[in-house]
């Protein structure tokens, strides 16, 4: 989580350069998927990960990543394996945000299976407090493919944003499809 | 600020010849004012970050333990403060003024209450000793002495010359030393105060060790083992020397672990989420030793077999639920973790009963959505 608020900071830093104003569909072929973004958004020119913004990328944002099964994360030695029921990769994730010292009074307040593009997976909403005070909210899916974990989350601080996007999320989350051919 | 900060959060200490006398007047100079504001601040953010572990039995085992190792020189005014850090991280370390913060997952590590004694002599000595003031006072003739060659060799400074590696080498050194003063005070604190020096020394391995079990790389820099190794030998030296065999010696073992207890069963939940499995093990069964019918230690063994995943882990997993059922059969959270391993293993039979068992036992659980899922699989 500070990792990519330190990012997010040398890249608002660094101008609006690597910001490119998205609309309509936009199709990630390394990333195996595809999603329909409202317009009035931009996203950062990475080829790491899906990452929109409206205004300021600390206070508000939307990030879809696809993270390989097995890869180590920064505040937990667990690792997501393959054959993990969602219950149990949701465990992993509150675990790898809970053990992030940089944040405080981190609260789950749900917790439930979803289907997501037909996959089972997970929706978490939860939120945490940052160093510098600002409460955030996060709403969070995330499923398991063959290889992959895929995770669609929507990050707005509580003080200044709120839910005000939560609909073009929803219209994101519905609208994303793998590209991956699913395994038979 | 930055200095000031490495000060306060390193745990420093030395064998020079000049230290200071216990008996030294403790007035505080301008340096040391500013070391200890910081510390204030430092305690202020632990304070506020809901970091802090709370446990007033072992809050006054602890304060006891340290009135117990008190050179009796120490001045009244100069009072220990012990914050408990909720943290499975091997980690303690003393801040200016006499606050030391040792972790949950150190305390939980240690094995008899000679260790915790070394550990606390070993903090208390970096705070009498001015330990964080004299690397301030040692990183600022450092500088101040670069100045001087630099003037005389025509503004080339050794700085400039080496490097800030070389200074930095010679600051870490002088702390290494300062460690080394740590320990050689501590340990005599703790024999004077009646315990066994051999079964404290122990504590100087447990990082390597844990790094170990955990298969993971060391992060701290090679010659940190190195100076783990230097250190060991002066204390055994020191014991050689000092340590007369047939004094009777403090064992506690009954106290010590009575009043850890709750603090070695919270880390484990830490060690678990931080998915240091071998940790959290250990832990765990030298609290069943202790503990043998506490349904809450077999309930959090059986989740590190079952989060674990190695092989053998589910079978032990269950075991440790299944015990824990046994001591108390109004628990709820075996039986989920029973279902789970039934179901992922295909028998919906013996994983309905027991998500039902949950679920009834447990009307609101939070995971209660899950559930409830497996259930309506379980019955198709």
């Amino acid at each position: 989580m500070r990792k990519l608020a330190l990012l997010l900071l040398l890249l608002n830093c660094a101008c609006s350069g690597p910001w490119t104003k998205v609309g309509g569909l936009y199709e990630a072929p390394s990333h195996n998927f595809s999603v329909v973004v409202p317009q009035g958004w931009k996203k950062f020119n990475t080829d790491k990960y899906f990452l929109i913004t409206k205004d300021d990328p600390f206070l508000h944002y939307i990030l879809i990543q696809q993270i390989s099964i097995e890869r180590p994360f920064k505040h937990t030695k667990k690792r997501i394996k393959r054959g993990m029921l969602s219950q149990e990769v949701a465990e992993v994730i509150i675990d790898e945000i809970s053990c992030d010292q940089s944040l405080t009074d981190f609260e789950v307040v749900e917790n439930i299976p979803v289907k997501i593009n037909s996959y089972d997976g997970f929706k978490l909403v939860f939120n945490y407090r940052m160093k510098n005070n600002l409460s955030h909210k996060t709403i969070y899916y995330g499923f398991l493919t063959n290889s992959y974990f895929y995770s669609i989350r929507y990050n707005t601080s509580e003080e200044q944003h709120a839910d005000k996007d939560r609909e073009s999320f929803e219209k994101i989350l519905n609208s994303f499809k793998l590209t991956e051919k699913r395994p038979v | 600020m930055i200095v000031i900060s490495v000060l306060c959060s390193v745990v420093t200490g030395c064998l020079s010849t000049n230290t200071p006398s216990l008996k030294e007047d403790f007035s505080l100079d301008h340096a040391e004012m500013r070391l200890r504001s910081h510390s204030q601040a430092v305690q202020r953010l632990l304070n506020e970050s809901g970091l802090i572990y709370s446990d007033e039995l072992l809050e006054e085992y602890l304060d006891q333990m340290v009135v117990k190792l008190q050179p009796p020189e120490i001045p009244a005014v100069f009072s220990f403060k012990i914050l408990i850090i909720r943290n499975p991280y091997l980690e303690a370390f003393a801040l200016p003024g006499g606050i030391i913060c040792i972790h949950t997952g150190l305390l939980a590590r240690l094995e008899n209450e000679a260790q915790l004694a070394f550990l606390l002599a070993h903090e208390m000595t970096h705070c009498t000793h001015k330990h964080a003031l004299r690397t301030l006072w040692h990183i600022e003739s450092k500088v101040a002495d670069s100045r001087d060659t630099g003037e005389a060799s025509g503004g080339k400074r050794p700085l400039t010359l080496f490097g800030i590696t070389g200074s930095m080498d010679r600051i870490r050194r002088y702390t290494h030393d300062l460690e080394t003063e740590a320990d050689l005070v501590g340990l005599g604190l703790i024999m004077r105060a009646g315990y066994d020096p051999r079964a404290a020394l122990r504590l100087l391995e447990y990082q390597s060790i844990d790094l170990g079990e955990e298969r993971v790389k060391d992060p701290r820099p090679p010659e940190n083992n190195r100076e783990i190794r230097r250190r060991n030998k002066y204390c055994n030296n020191f014991i050689r020397a000092q340590y007369k065999k047939e004094t009777p010696v403090i064992q506690n073992s009954n106290e010590f672990f009575k009043n850890l207890g709750k603090a070695i069963l919270d880390n484990s939940l830490l060690d678990l989420r931080t998915g240091r499995f071998h940790s959290a093990e250990r832990n765990l069964k030298k609290y069943l030793a202790i503990k043998p019918d506490d349904s809450r230690g077999h309930y959090l063994l059986g989740e590190v077999f079952r989060q674990r995943r190695e092989e053998g882990d589910q079978e032990r997993g269950k075991a440790h639920y299944t015990k824990a059922l046994s001591l108390d059969p109004s628990y709820a959270d075996p039986h989920r973790a029973i279902g789970l391993i039934y179901y992922k293993s295909g028998n919906k039979a013996l994983s309905r009963r027991h998500f039902e068992s949950y679920l009834a036992l447990s009307p609101q659980a939070v995971d209660i959505a899950y559930i409830r899922k497996y259930l309506t699989e379980c019955k198709d």
